[in-house]
């Protein structure tokens, strides 16, 4: 089993604040690496699409254990959920060899909240 | 497990260079080889009769500059008339006698020239000045004392022939240079981006996740956007097409029309025909509907960039060029909106939404349609372009202008917002 | 309005729809791509399951050790040349299967290279609407039941008699192509609930 729990709790971030959180793991098998990932994903009436954008390796972590992570909030994309398009960012962890993963979703946006785009009439 | 796709662009890591290079879509390439094929069929039909109605003659003129002059005698004398269904024609129908080396030769070519053409006029008064039995000067080639002309010089037919037959090999040219010359700026331009790529800032790569033909350099230099090539280009892609479908056409109606004109209608070439027919006189109206557009008055834009962040102002000037009285009204509007494609198997579909649309003018004064500026707010909390293989927010500047009888204006500019602090302008 | 990540209806989860045989059983499927050599043809109109199929027999095959090589030729994209298709068939070899999503889409002389090139490997499955490429292997079909059943299972516990009251009606609104049926519950399932008809 894996788990990922982002510092303080915290799951709303503003681009460029630090995104911090220990990752932890107990395992049946030995993994060759566990990748800790900050990832975004897209979901809604388009097919998926999604991208990492930066990875924290530990190499060699053995059949359990836990360590800190640390990233920087990007630019971009933001967190956002429209009429076609939900665009979500997650830390994603993954022990290579062990099939084990863990997913915390987190939000990437200006004001700390996923962006709502509404419809409007196109006449 | 091994995974190809013709066509799909790749999933993108941290890892992967930040694509610089412009995108060719496949049915770009498509297109583009249609074109060539098109050009080919002109260029090749073209040329051929080119070559007969006047590279031939011509060679024949120059070969003729050291024919020898000879004396002979008109044997007939008439003005040949050709009558077929394409009209009367007239030809100049003189045979004469020469000698040379004490053998007698007959030759009936008066000029270098083929076919026959309208006009019955200059033909009579050249048959006229060569009456049988009367003298005149031939000029016969010493190597070959059976080819002999009466008149050697570049004749008015053959300068018309020419010209006329000159077209279509001109149009096959012409487009494939214009494609390879386009295809050449876009590869001169994909190898300038590939360079610059070392240059990008840790935001720029930052924005390759989600943006990846996005170029800051580019992106923030003044832009003009004007429809006028784009609607040229659409005249002159409606008239090739317009000629090249209804020329294979008009083969088959001229063979319908002379079947009911001689009494043996053939009447399932005749149905088979109606609905290509139709399509080559929409099409024709539809060529002239374009060609009214290229007579609009052209709303042309000016921005001081093409890329702005959320939060900030987009600066816009417009200049209508041509008489912007004749459009009753005008407005410019820039619009963001969703886009999805859901790809399954071989079968892709796309949907739209719009999700803004920020009025940045709307009127119907002719002097501030004809010349103004304004700045348009990108809200703070709107959603910054987005460019992924299946998923995009695309913002795009909308101009539109009602005029009275002919086609409306209706042009579209992309622009790139975006995020705060994704790119402000450095250069 | 629910979000398009929320949305029952989404992209994700029609992807996620496991093949239905409809007439046939798996063994029979299976019994007859043995006795056609594993050279064969999915046919069937559109959106009725031929993609879905092909995603099947990639697990069903994966599971008994062969290599899998899946293709598919986008309609709006021009076909492979032939030295891209030259490119691919010499990674294949006796053990590897090749499945090909949409080879109707391929020009005649294109595929007559990838037929012949295919002759050794272990197994060549495509999908086509029409075209007679290879002896058919399942001839997909669908039934408004079959939309019916995969609506309720879309909708899992979301009360939506509204929308499933519609399968009927977008079965033939439709013509019997079930991921277009499935795409227009997208946007019914993202507007609130409707009130029942009046009585």
């Amino acid at each position: 089993m894996v788990t990922i729990t982002p510092a303080n709790d915290r799951r709303e971030y503003v681009p460029g604040d630090e995104i911090r959180g220990e990752v932890a793991w107990q395992l049946h098998e030995r993994p060759e690496t566990l990748n800790v990932h900050l990832a975004f994903v897209t979901a809604g009436r388009g097919s998926t699409d999604g991208a990492i954008v930066a990875t924290h390796t530990i190499a060699d972590p053995g059949i359990s254990g836990d360590e800190a992570f640390s990233f920087r909030a990007p630019v971009g994309p933001y967190s956002f959920s429209g009429t076609l398009i939900s665009l979500t960012w997650a830390i994603e962890a993954e022990a290579q060899g062990a099939d084990a993963t863990a997913r915390e979703e987190i939000i990437i946006a200006p004001a700390g909240e996923p962006l709502q785009l509404h419809p409007v009439d196109d006449a | 497990m091994a995974r190809f796709s013709f066509g799909r662009r790749k999933r993108r890591t941290q890892d992967q260079p930040a694509a610089s290079a412009l995108g060719h879509s496949r049915k770009q390439r498509r297109g583009r080889r249609a074109w060539y094929v098109c050009c080919d069929f002109f260029g090749a039909f073209g040329g051929l009769f080119f070559y007969m109605f006047f590279i031939r003659p011509v060679m024949g003129v120059l070969d003729a500059r050291d024919w020898h002059a000879t004396p002979c005698t008109i044997i007939s004398s008439d003005v040949g008339v050709h009558d077929d269904d394409d009209g009367v024609t007239y030809s100049v129908d003189i045979t004469y006698r020469y000698e040379v080396s004490g053998r007698s030769f007959t030759s009936s070519r008066y000029s270098f020239a083929t076919g026959s053409s309208s006009g019955r006029a200059g033909k009579q008064k050249i048959v006229d000045a060569h009456r049988p039995g009367s003298q005149a000067l031939c000029y016969v080639d010493p190597s070959d004392p059976q080819q002999a002309v009466l008149n050697r010089k570049m004749t008015g037919g053959i300068w018309l022939a020419g010209g006329l037959s000159a077209i279509f090999p001109a149009i096959g040219i012409g487009g494939i240079v214009g494609v390879a010359y386009a295809q050449h700026r876009r590869n001169r331009r994909s190898r300038a981006l590939a360079q610059h790529a070392d240059n990008r800032t840790r935001a720029d790569d930052a924005l390759a996740a989600f943006l990846p033909d996005y170029e800051p350099r580019q992106a923030h230099e003044p832009a003009t956007l004007s429809p006028t090539g784009k609607r040229i280009g659409g005249v002159i892609a409606i008239f090739v097409f317009a000629a090249f479908w209804n020329g294979i056409v008009s083969i088959f109606a001229n063979e319908v029309v002379q079947s009911h004109r001689s009494g043996n209608p053939q009447w399932f070439l005749t149905i088979f025909l109606i609905p290509f027919l139709l399509v080559g006189i929409a099409v024709v109206g539809f060529f002239f509907y374009a060609l009214l557009g290229l007579l609009n008055p052209r709303p042309v834009l000016m921005l001081q960039s093409r890329a702005v962040e959320l939060g900030d102002f987009l600066d816009i000037r417009w200049q209508v060029r041509g008489n912007a009285r004749r459009m009753r009204h005008m407005a410019i509007e820039l619009r963001g909106g969703e886009e999805g494609t859901y790809r399954r198997g071989p079968d892709s579909v796309t949907e739209k939404q719009t999700v803004a649309v920020i009025p940045v003018m709307d009127s119907s004064d002719p002097i501030t349609m004809s010349d103004g500026s304004a700045s348009a707010p990108i809200p703070q909390t709107a959603m910054h372009s987005l460019q992924l293989s299946n998923n995009r927010i695309i913002w795009s500047l909308h101009v539109t202008g009602s005029i009275p009888r002919f086609p409306d204006v209706k042009d579209e500019y992309t622009i790139t917002v975006l995020p705060r602090g994704g790119g402000g302008r450095r250069w | 309005m629910i979000a398009p990540k929320h949305n029952p209806f989404r992209a994700q989860q029609l992807d996620a729809i496991a093949y239905r045989p409809i007439g046939v059983t798996w063994e029979q499927i299976d019994a007859r791509l043995a006795a056609l050599r594993c050279r064969a043809a999915i046919r069937g109109p559109h959106g009725s399951g031929k993609t879905t199929l092909i995603d099947a027999l990639h697990h069903r095959l994966a599971a008994q050790g062969l290599r899998i090589v899946r293709v598919h030729l986008q309609r709006d994209t021009p076909p492979p040349t032939r030295s891209e298709l030259a490119a691919l068939t010499a990674t294949l070899g006796p053990g590897d299967v090749l499945m090909y999503d949409g080879a109707d889409h391929l020009p005649m002389l294109r595929w007559r290279q990838l037929r012949r090139a295919t002759r050794e490997i272990a197994s060549f499955i495509v999908t086509t609407h029409r075209r007679r490429l290879l002896p058919t292997l399942v001839r997909t079909r669908t039934t408004p039941a079959l939309l019916r059943h995969l609506v309720a299972e879309l909708l899992a516990d979301r009360a939506r008699s509204d929308i499933a009251a519609r399968c009927d009606t977008l079965f033939t609104e439709h013509r019997g192509n079930l991921r277009d049926a499935l795409r227009a519950c997208y946007h019914l399932a993202s507007s609130p609930r409707r009130q029942a008809a009046k009585r």
